[in-house]
């Protein structure tokens, strides 16, 4: 008896501590489904590979932006800049190592930042750092730990930028020219996880613990990270338990169904980004009185509210309005009036004559070519808009397509409204995000040729690209921010541009499983050493 | 009267009124299909709205009712266009043989051998997405069955002495497929046809459902499926009522089809 | 009616790729001639031939070399419209009456289907176009209503006769036309054939395996085996004058009505060979009973020993 008892006894001690030990391994591994935009994690190859290791938590940048979109140190913890903002020494933080032991100090940083302006000039790496920062020197202090930049332009606030994913510091190991590296399956970086396995046919990657991460302890030993291109099975995926993280479900029913649960934690922010339609002013859209009633006969905040069921907050201006460009001093003519919009559109003689219910100009029906694609909730504003118009009197013809055809027509000039959602200040300001609307006297428009062209739209306004240049040229903060303001306020008079309303992002998790899973404000950090499993 | 023959009148009756439910829709429907009201999306079925609403405030019952138009309408246009086409390629094929023969057989196996929703969906994507469109795409696949079926029964009879007679007796080519060759072939031909309507018209929604069919705002059953498919957990009406409606509309012609068949099929008697 | 010769068929054959790549000979350097108001009766046993000769004589086949003259004019080189005209000259009854009519066609449609596909009648004109052709094939008026199914298979003999009369041609081919029918219903049919020729002048190819029958109907009758033509002579010397070993052969295997019964009947010893392995030499060596050496070496021509009298064998050659 005795002997049977201690054999029971044994045998029941091992199975409580194997089921610890498969209930530790469980609790130690994160299941992640997200949209993976890249096939490849080398911040040189294009603009998705660089985002990727930075959201998958394996590479980070000299800076970082908090959710109020001011900088915080990174890699970098201090710095300095020189009067004519050319020269920028950045110290590097100390002690910082790479996921594979090497040291992370000033001659790797340069090696690394060097690398990327190396291969950038070939043709097989479609990423454009050069765009964003005129690189004219980078050099290493290996005794101060520091790294000079010596811009040919002068900038405002370089450590904004160097927060963009290209500029996330990888270990070339002295490789400047990529002679015997491949960063397209892994990189190594100094991020809290490491690539184990990438498969860039099925874009599914296996992550493990950083052990030499300089934070400290990484709370999950390895991380799935699955890719779920689907909104409704993302939803499907944590509810069944398959995965217990995901990110941006943006089918406002399911979403809806995750935040009723209290089995999950969504965490909602407005984004950076902005849903809006291109207006072409080339097009039948170039007759003013036509545009502003087309703006008017859109009740935006009921298609954020109820169409798109919340994923957008409505407003009117093409920034959003949680940043520091003063949203409450703007003021909008041409808000939801559809009486109004009939009015003026009576007023301006363009009515309808043959009894079809479709107004015309200059004799022809009134026909709005209207391009979308189903991301984001794009299309479904594009429908709305199309019930909306039709009240008015005017037709749309709306063409659901992808985001490379999109693309394609939009430079083609083949559309009436496009719609597109841009991340609006991913330097930290929107200098980018603005040239969409910049004519410079008519040299920036688009026409086939000229591929350095960004306005694709044909609006050209004197008195904004004046505000344009002088935005520019500045480098004093609050000037910046006040010349910002002023020409949101210019394309608001000129209805120059649809806008739906700023997008919110969010972060679902499994919070019996998982805490600490926020989302930022702005969305290249996913996974980071915060989310941890539930005690 | 026969039970076949009351099968085949009671689903012939259905098929009507669903037919008459199509052509009298504008008076029938409470709501205009297309009328949107924003603010009154995704409400569920209610004594004002039968069916509910869907993601733009649009009443769904008239926009079921109306989507048997386009569901119809373009099933039978479908079903004769692969009717006539087939029926005139395999009668030519089978009387004529030789190349002829080789030639049109050879197109009809290259047209087969594609699996059809995907060279639909290639055609819908080089001509644009369209419910015509769609009509042309799947009647390229479809229309073979109909080629094999007629060149089959038209070999039945190409050895049979009459049709020497007939050329014998001074008949013209066209005579001889119009008067002998296409009455022989037309009630098999017919009662495939009938048969087929209920799955090419599942094919067509397929293709909505995809996005290749028809386009928004058009009110299709298919196009209706896709759009609620976002809104299953919140608003599961939106797509229960066009599954439902295409579900009814299919199985009737499917059994009319095959009433059909019983009622003509000598072998079936007694 | 003058009796000239109206079409002469000169040295027809025709051969049949076989499986592993022999060929089938169906006819072997046929040399035949209809007359104008005459009838040309051919008689042989399955297999011989004859149908296949005669479906070149209307058309439906080519030959492989040969020619047959219509008025002098080589009808086997007529293509297209050309082809579709001679039609109108050349016409056929077939064997199985059931087969010949496409079930869903009345009578009427039948009978002028010829004469409106040549264009010779309008549409208003079919009924009493139908109702004249079944007069003369003794049919009742009422019948042009009917479907060929509901009706003997006398009667469905006649509507074929009808509508190869139809377009008044010069030959009509009777294709094993009463084959199917009882012995009574045969000689009325006969009887028809008889009458029409006489009013009309219509010159007849019939073919028949019934020597009796055929040889009360031929001016001309043509023995046919395996292919060849083995004789020819008139129809009424057939019983007295045969002198090839064949035809004498099949007149003492006749089992008839008239025949004498005291008489043994001779039937022939062994199968007809595969027209696939045709022997060199006469091709009823194997079954002649005064088969010589010369006879299994060279093939016997086909020559006239009396004056419509022609015989292919070694015994009669000089």
């Amino acid at each position: 008896m005795k002997r049977v008892s201690k054999a029971v006894a044994a045998g029941i001690a091992a199975a409580m501590m194997c089921t610890a030990m498969v209930s530790a391994a469980a609790q130690e591994h994160l299941n992640f489904g997200c949209y993976m935009y890249a096939a490849s994690f080398d911040p040189a190859a294009y603009q998705n590979a660089a985002w990727q290791g930075m959201r998958l938590g394996v590479t980070e940048a000299l800076f970082r932006f908090n959710d109020d979109m001011t900088v915080s140190g990174c890699l970098c913890d201090t710095y300095e800049v020189s009067e004519d903002h050319k020269t920028w020494t950045l110290h590097i933080r100390d002690g910082v190592k790479f996921s594979n032991g090497d040291d992370c100090n000033a001659q790797a940083v340069a090696d690394s930042l060097q690398r990327l302006y190396n291969v950038c000039a070939r043709e097989e790496y479609s990423s454009t750092p050069s765009t964003y920062i005129d690189m004219a020197s980078i050099t290493a202090d290996a005794e101060a730990n520091t790294v000079t930049l010596v811009t040919n332009v002068a900038y405002a606030d370089l450590t904004a930028t160097l927060c963009f994913p290209f500029y996330t510091i990888i270990d070339v190991e002295g490789d400047l020219d990529d002679e015997s590296h491949d960063y397209t399956e892994s990189v190594i970086g100094t991020g809290p996880y490491v690539v184990d396995s990438f498969d860039v046919t099925t874009k599914n990657a296996e992550l493990v613990r950083n052990e030499n991460y300089w934070k400290g302890e990484v709370p999950y030993a390895s991380v799935s990270a699955t890719f779920i291109e689907d909104d409704t099975t993302k939803a499907l995926a944590i509810q069944s338990g398959d995965i217990d993280l995901t990110e941006n479900v943006t089918t406002a029913s399911d979403l809806a169904t995750l935040e009723a649960d209290d089995t999950y934690y969504v965490s909602k922010t407005s984004s950076m980004r902005t849903g809006f339609a291109y207006l072409n002013f080339a097009g039948v859209l170039g007759n003013d009185d036509l545009r502003r009633a087309v703006c008017m006969a859109v009740d935006g905040q009921t298609l954020c509210d109820v169409t798109v069921g919340g994923m957008y907050t409505y407003g009117y201006a093409v920034l959003p309005s949680s940043l520091v460009y003063d949203y409450d001093s703007l003021v909008y003519a041409y808000g939801y009036d559809v009486e109004g919009a009939k009015k003026l559109l009576d007023d301006a003689g363009i009515v309808d004559t043959d009894g079809d219910g479709i107004r015309e100009l200059n004799g022809e029906n009134i026909t709005l070519r209207y391009i979308t694609y189903v991301n984001r909730c794009l299309s479904d504003f594009a429908e709305a808009i199309q019930v909306s118009l039709a009240e008015i009197g005017i037709n749309v013809e709306i063409t659901n397509t992808d985001s490379d055809t999109e693309w394609n027509l939009m430079q083609a000039g083949a559309y009436d409204l496009c719609d597109s959602n841009w991340t609006t200040v991913g330097t930290g300001d929107p200098t980018a995000f603005l040239l969409n609307w910049y004519g410079d006297g008519g040299a920036n428009l688009y026409d086939g040729e000229n591929a350095e062209a960004t306005n694709y739209c044909n609006y050209v306004s004197e008195e904004y690209d004046e505000l344009y240049e002088a935005f520019t040229a500045s480098t004093d903060v609050e000037e910046r921010n006040r010349l910002v303001a002023q020409m949101e306020q210019v394309l608001l008079d000129d209805c120059a541009v649809l806008v739906h309303g700023y997008y919110n992002s969010a972060f679902i998790s499994n919070a019996t499983k998982v805490t600490g899973a926020e989302i930022s404000t702005i969305d290249y950090y996913w996974l980071s050493s915060d989310i941890k499993p539930v005690e | 009267m026969k039970k076949k023959h009351v099968l085949f009148v009671s689903f012939l009756c259905l098929a009507l009124l669903i037919v008459l439910a199509a052509v009298l829709a504008p008076y029938l429907v409470p709501y205009d299909p297309f009328a949107a009201s924003l603010t009154d999306a995704l409400k569920p079925p209610s004594a004002e709205h039968l069916f509910g609403t869907d993601k733009l405030g649009r009443d769904l019952f008239s926009r079921v009712i109306y989507g048997s138009r386009a569901s119809l309408a373009s099933a039978l246009a479908l079903v004769a266009c692969i009717f006539a086409l087939g029926s005139v390629v395999g009668i030519a094929a089978g009387y004529f043989g030789g190349w002829i023969d080789a030639v049109l057989m050879r197109l009809a196996d290259m047209m087969i051998s594609f699996p059809g929703m995907v060279l639909a969906i290639a055609v819908a994507g080089i001509l644009g997405a369209s419910m015509t469109n769609a009509v042309i795409a799947v009647a390229l696949v479809s229309w073979t069955k109909y080629a094999r079926l007629s060149r089959s029964l038209v070999l039945k009879i190409k050895g049979c002495e009459y049709l020497a007679a007939a050329r014998l007796t001074g008949s013209r080519t066209g005579h001889i497929m119009w008067r002998y060759l296409f009455p022989n072939a037309v009630p098999t031909l017919v009662i495939t046809a009938a048969t087929d309507i209920g799955s090419m018209m599942l094919e067509l929604a397929g293709l909505s459902f995809l996005g290749f069919g028809a386009q928004a705002p058009m009110a299709e059953w298919g196009l209706m499926l896709s759009e609620g498919r976002s809104y299953m957990q919140k608003a599961p009406w939106m797509m229960v009522f066009p599954g439902l409606a295409i579900f009814c509309v299919v199985v009737v012609f499917n059994l009319l089809g095959d009433s059909l068949r019983d009622v003509l099929d000598p072998r079936e008697e007694e | 009616m003058s009796h000239e010769p109206i079409l002469t068929a000169r040295h027809v054959t025709k051969q049949f790729p076989a499986a592993n790549g022999r060929l089938l000979t169906a006819c072997d350097d046929v040399n035949l001639t209809v007359c104008q108001g005459r009838t040309l009766g051919i008689v042989g046993e399955s297999g011989c031939g004859k149908s296949t000769f005669v479906k070149m004589l209307v058309g439906l086949l080519a030959p492989t070399e040969g020619e047959i003259l219509f008025h002098g004019d080589d009808i086997t080189k007529l293509k297209g419209e050309a082809l579709r005209q001679n039609r109108r000259k050349i016409q056929m009854v077939f064997q199985d009456a059931w087969a010949a009519f496409n079930p869903k066609m009345r009578v009427v449609d039948i009978v002028t289907e010829p004469l409106l596909n040549f264009g010779l009648i309008r549409r208003s004109e079919r009924a009493a176009k139908a109702q004249e052709l079944l007069e003369m094939v003794h049919l009742p008026k009422e019948y042009i209503d009917r479907y060929p199914h509901s009706m003997s298979g006398g009667q469905r003999q006649r509507v074929g006769i009808a509508r190869a009369l139809a377009l008044e041609p010069e030959i009509i081919v009777c294709d094993e036309a009463t084959c199917a029918l009882d012995v009574s219903v045969q000689d009325r049919i006969v009887e028809l054939l008889v009458e029409l020729q006489q009013k009309k002048g219509i010159s007849f190819v019939f073919i028949c395996h019934d020597v009796a029958l055929v040889q009360s109907l031929s001016h001309q009758m043509a023995v046919m085996y395996l292919g060849n033509v083995v004789e020819v002579l008139p129809g009424h010397l057939v019983g007295t004058e045969a002198l090839h070993p064949y035809t004498q052969a099949l007149i003492g295997a006749i089992f008839s009505t008239r025949m004498d019964f005291t008489k043994k009947i001779e039937s022939i010893e062994s199968e007809a060979p595969s027209p696939l392995d045709v022997p060199a030499g006469c091709p009823f060596q194997n079954r002649c009973g005064h088969c010589m050496e010369r006879c299994r070496r060279e093939k016997p021509k086909l020559v006239e020993i009396e004056q419509h009298h022609e015989v292919a064998c070694h015994l009669f050659s000089r």
